[in-house]
């Protein structure tokens, strides 16, 4: 076994989540592919700038590159991240002024296959948008590629139908419970990721309706779980984004400056609970 | 000697894309069909199937059915896509964006940038830049490069001829970008690879059977067309006083949506936050300002398609770029108009269509990578 000659550092905003602990299996393959360690940091309830600004300066300190996972850190603390001179890459982040290279998923081709698959192949004019946590970009590129994907469809949907469930499939639930106590109407959920579908099915299937009968339910992103509750998805395959994201990182660590959003493709994946 | 040297090395060459071409597209999968399909003889199918193996490009995939004489069981050919990658590149004014496929145009990965300034050194770095940011997610040998430029490129040199968007003039873009980056580059008119890209990769419609011509309207109107039956394509930007006076662009879609919100209240956002999306929209909410742009767009558009179908007689139109963010309703509204222009029936046999994605230029740029290097098309 070849010896860690050097980490990465990955500042992630939790460490319990199914899309950070995914992407995080992805970055350690490769880094322990080309002999480098990996240690994982979750900045978690750092108020001030400065607190922030030691704790990344301690983190950096003795590590070859930089992954920063999402909305780990505000665009101000990147900048202390780009400063030290490491080898940084994005991941799920996109930030205007630092010109740091992002690894993404292309979210907008994503929510199209959703979008063409619910109206086109299933005939649904009526869909309910479950959205994420609209500090994550991921989330406002979903929801922002949703809007867009209803006028190109021609579809009229009220501002009743955006929910906020955050990517948290509790909150997904139960803006979704409120939404039909309320008499909201629709034919569709169309969710941000593949988890608050599986759990919009749920509640569908609790609240007397058929799924995918009088309700088609997809999500964005795919895993075992999806699989297993037969939730239509595109598939984004977060671990493989993981080990996207690491090779990019060790081009730059060979010495390549890169800039720019790298997009990884997605493709529908067609399961019971639409048509 | 030498010009019977290079006849041979050609005819190579030529059996060796037909051979692929044919496992390519999955019409044979062995050696003695390829033998009797092609009319080459086996010993010869043989070498060049054998070398297509050795370079990967070809794959043995277990024993067919012996025939009904009996005998010897075929071994099983099949092309392998992912032997090599392709990278295709769009540029417009503003960005860069490249697409990494295998070799059948399945995307991996797109990397988009900014591009920051214009002329030549820019546009060769802003390239070399994506394609620097894709070389870590190759899984293959990286084939070619195809490059997507608005403007006029001369035919099968690689050259620039003059690109207003990027600030071009006789520029050797193909050369340049292939000494910078060590693969072979091809450079085609963006409307031009629009077409092939659509022709290769698109859902297959009349475009098969028929010659296909896509018109891209962003920044500038441009054209490009595929011919049936001999898939020769070409394409090139429309402009000059003749096209200004018809107000196509997107500058100057913007400017009219100014000059008519000026005259009555219209809900459109201003200035830069104005997309087509918001024209649509806006429009079937029944805003007049957005109904009277689309309706002039509409008008002038249908000039340059009657011409078009005049002299072409195509059996598909696609119109690509952002202004297919106006939706069937526009498609229908420029029919109606070319069909004032031409007469009644004139655009009976004619499919017009939108093509939505965004990613055209760069997928045609991958299609004429391919063509040229294997001599593959879908």
């Amino acid at each position: 076994m070849k010896r860690a000659a050097g980490t990465i550092a990955v500042l992630v905003n939790n460490l319990e989540g199914v899309f950070q602990l995914s992407v995080l299996q992805g970055v350690e393959e490769v880094a322990a592919a080309n002999g480098l360690g990996l240690v994982a940091h979750p900045l978690v309830g750092l108020l001030s700038p400065d607190a922030v600004r030691a704790e990344v300066a301690e983190v950096l300190r003795g590590a070859r590159g930089v992954m920063v996972l999402a909305n780990a850190l505000a665009d101000d603390h990147l900048a202390v991240v780009a400063e030290s001179g490491l080898p940084v890459t994005l991941i799920s982040h996109d930030t205007q002024d630092l010109e740091l290279p992002t690894m993404m998923f292309d979210n907008h081709q994503g929510v199209a296959l959703l979008m063409q698959h619910v109206v086109e192949a299933c005939g649904r004019r009526l869909p309910v948008f479950v959205g994420g946590d609209a500090s994550q970009l991921d989330a406002r590129e979903r929801e922002s590629a949703f809007r867009d994907e209803v006028v190109r469809h021609g579809l009229t949907v009220p501002p009743e139908n955006y929910l906020r469930g955050e990517f948290t499939p509790r909150l997904a639930a139960d803006a979704l419970a409120a939404f039909l106590a309320g008499g909201g109407q629709c034919d569709a959920v169309v969710a941000a990721d593949y988890l608050m579908a599986i759990e919009a099915q749920a509640v569908m299937r609790a609240a007397g309706l058929r799924v995918p009968e009088d309700l088609a339910v997809v999500g964005f992103g795919d895993g075992p779980e999806a699989v297993a509750a037969g939730v239509t998805t595109v598939a984004a395959d977060v671990v493989e984004l993981g080990r996207r994201a690491a090779r990019q990182l060790m081009a730059q660590l060979s010495g390549q400056p890169l800039v720019g959003s790298t997009l990884l493709s997605t493709h529908l994946v067609r399961r019971s609970s639409s048509c | 000697m030498t010009p019977i040297k290079a006849t041979r090395e050609q005819l190579r060459d030529h059996n060796r894309r037909l051979v692929l071409r044919m496992l390519y597209q999955d019409e044979v999968n062995t050696r003695a069909a390829l033998a009797t399909v092609t009319g080459l003889t086996k010993p010869t199918i043989s070498n060049l199937v054998g070398e297509l193996i050795d370079e990967g490009l070809v794959i043995e995939e277990g024993l067919g059915r012996a025939s009904g004489s009996g005998g010897k069981r075929p071994t099983l050919l099949a092309f392998n896509r992912r032997a090599r990658h392709l990278i295709g590149v769009a540029l417009s004014g503003k960005r860069v964006s490249a697409v990494l496929t295998d070799l059948a145009g399945e995307s991996s990965a797109v990397h988009v940038l900014d591009l920051r300034g214009s002329g030549e050194e820019a546009v060769v770095s802003a390239v070399q830049s994506v394609v620097a940011a894709l070389l870590p997610q190759l899984d293959a040998p990286l084939l070619a490069v195809g490059v997507a430029v608005p403007g006029r490129v001369r035919p099968g040199t690689g050259v620039v001829r003059r690109s207003a968007v990027l600030n071009l003039d006789d520029s050797p873009l193909a050369e340049l970008l292939a000494t910078r980056l060590g693969v072979p580059v091809h450079v085609g008119n963006l409307a031009e690879l629009c077409a092939l890209g659509q022709h290769s990769f698109g859902p297959q419609g009349s475009a098969a059977t028929g010659t296909l011509v896509t018109v891209t309207l962003d920044e500038d109107l441009e054209l490009g067309v595929v011919l049936h039956p001999s898939g020769a394509h070409f394409g090139s930007e429309l402009s000059g006083p003749m096209i200004d006076e018809l107000r196509l662009g997107w500058t100057a879609f913007k400017l009219r949506a100014a000059e008519l919100r000026g005259e009555s209240h219209s809900s459109l956002p201003e200035g830069g936050d104005l997309r087509y999306l918001h024209v649509r929209s806006a429009e079937e909410r029944g805003d007049a300002t957005a109904r009277q742009l689309v309706l002039e767009l509409a008008a002038g558009l249908a000039r340059p398609l009657a011409w078009i179908v005049s002299l072409l007689q195509p059996t598909q139109v696609s119109l690509a770029g952002g202004v297919t963010d106006l939706g069937e309703a526009f498609l229908q509204r420029l029919a109606a108009e070319a069909s004032l222009l031409l007469g009644p029936g004139a655009l009976d046999d004619l499919e017009l269509t939108l093509a939505y994605s965004n990613r055209l230029g760069a997928m045609g740029a991958v299609a004429l990578a391919n063509l040229t290097e294997l001599g593959l098309v879908a």
